[in-house]
This record gives structure tokens, sequence and C-alpha cells, in this order.
């Protein structure tokens, strides 16, 4: 019995194979992006590529078991939701109000630590920010927002 | 004669004192506050979302008594997200329809509301 259970969940392991996989496409940085602003310090640019881009970005750099289902369909839900809160790629297709917005939301993400998130940190260790990360990120964006409209 | 212009100096100062201090103008933008807005928000938001509110959550989102200090695209995105809080409903929360139902605004109020953050946003916005 035991064994019957354990080779239709190996069975079913293989045939989801087949299934699409959902994860989003990437794609190489285009105009719109944000890192195209060349006003983005590069301390800025790396925390953001480091610890944001692979969510909230389309240039997502997939690691191996994310192409293994069921563990695509989980991360390619959660790309896909990164990316509809916030696409650094579409950057300038937005307006100077959902910039403001995005940048606002940003800096309450960031100073309540909800982002990253856990289950992104579990295997993405480096993504993690330092307390200076954040303390950097945070001065940018207001400075940057501020930017915006001046 | 002195006697005069440290009095014309202490009633200037006053004046600039005064008028810097009043909160419901934002000094970055110049944008007022209308009476009957402020008037809503002291019924049913400020008691969260103000500086000395106990809640953080609220607080960390929302501080009413800095509308009138913060820079324009910070103001820009409170609006905006005021506007967008109280259409979707998700504002005042459950809990405080329950416990305030009186301070509750009524659909008139926050129509008044919407419209009033909205456009002011979108004016500051300039689109």
């Amino acid at each position: 019995m035991k064994r019957k259970l354990l080779l239709g969940i190996l069975a079913l392991i293989i045939l989801i194979q087949f299934m699409p996989k959902g994860l989003p496409t990437t794609s190489s940085i285009t105009t719109s992006d944000l890192l195209m602003n060349n006003t983005i310090p590069s301390n800025i640019e790396s925390i953001l590529t480091n610890s944001c881009y692979d969510c909230h970005s389309n240039n997502t750099a997939y690691p191996w078991y994310a192409q293994v289902s069921p563990v695509s369909f989980f991360v390619g839900a959660h790309v896909k939701d990164g990316r509809e809160h916030l696409n650094f790629s579409e950057w300038e297709q937005l307006s100077k109000l959902d910039k403001a917005e995005a940048l606002d939301d940003l800096m309450e993400e960031i100073e309540d630590k909800k982002m990253p998130v856990e289950a992104y940190l579990l295997l993405h260790a480096d993504s993690k920010l330092s307390a200076s990360d954040r303390i950097e990120l945070i001065s940018w964006a207001e400075e940057f927002a501020d930017s915006i409209f001046e | 004669m002195s006697k005069f212009i440290s009095l014309l100096f202490v009633l200037t100062t006053a004046t600039v004192l005064l008028t810097s201090f009043k909160t419901n103008i934002n000094q970055n933008t110049g944008i007022e506050i209308p009476q009957n807005i402020d008037a809503i928000f002291a019924k049913s938001c400020t008691g969260c979302h103000s500086v000395d509110s106990k809640n953080y959550k609220a607080k960390m989102k929302l501080k009413l008594d800095e509308l009138g200090s913060m820079k324009t695209s910070k103001l820009v995105s409170k609006l905006s997200k005021i506007a967008k809080e109280i259409e979707k409903g998700d504002m005042p929360t459950k809990k405080f329809r329950a416990n305030y139902p009186e301070k509750v605004p009524t659909d008139e109020e926050n129509k008044m509301l919407i419209d009033w953050a909205r456009s002011t946003a979108s004016q500051l916005a300039g689109e």
C-alpha cells in the first residue's frame, strides 16, 4: 500500500514536469528600465539588482530548481505578483504620480523589513538587506522622489 | 521710536511664526487643506493617523499632521493613496466601523475626501 502511494506520487511529479511551468519570461534591460536613468548611484544599482530585480523587473535570474515543478508554480506566481506590484523594467512608463507612490511604498516596505520576502531569502541569502543597505535605499528613494517633482 | 520698531519686529515675527505653524497649508506646495476636509480627518482619521497615535501600523503609513510639512512627492503619494483606500472601502477599518459607527464618514463625506485628494494629487503631479 505504502509503495503504491509512493509510486503514485512519483508518477504525478514526473507528469507535472510536462505541464507549462508558469514562469514569467525574462528579457534584457530595456530603455524604460530604472537603471537606464543615469542618476542612479552604483551602490543603489547593486542593491536593486541583488535584492529586488529577480521579482521586480523583467530580468529574473531563475535558479535551476525553479525549472522543476511544482517549485516552478510557486516561483512563477511570486515573480508575477512582484512584477504586478512594481516592475522596474517599466519604470519610465509610469506617470509621475505612480512613481511617487511606488517610491513611497518602497520606503515603507523597506523600513518595515517586509522586503525581500522571507521565502525568497531562504534560498537567496546574499539578497538579504543589511541595516546600512536599508538606510541607503530609503534615503536614495526619498531624494529620487523629490527630484521627480523639481 | 525704538519701542515702536521693536513692537513692529515682535509683531512681524509672531505673524511669520503663526503662518508657518498653520498646519493646514503645506509649506512646500502652498496646498491648503480645506476646513471641511480637515473636519472629516479630525472626526474619522486622526485617531489612528497622527503622530501621537499608538497604532504603529496606521502611523507608519500616514500621519495626517505631517500633511503640512511633506515634500511634494510624499504629499502626492499620500493623497493618491487616501483616495484609493477610501474608494476601495478599506478605510476606516472594519474594527473602527464597528467600534465607532458615529465617526464613520457619510457617503457624501467620502466623496468629498476622494475628490479633493485625487484632484490635488493630479494637480501637484501636473497630470
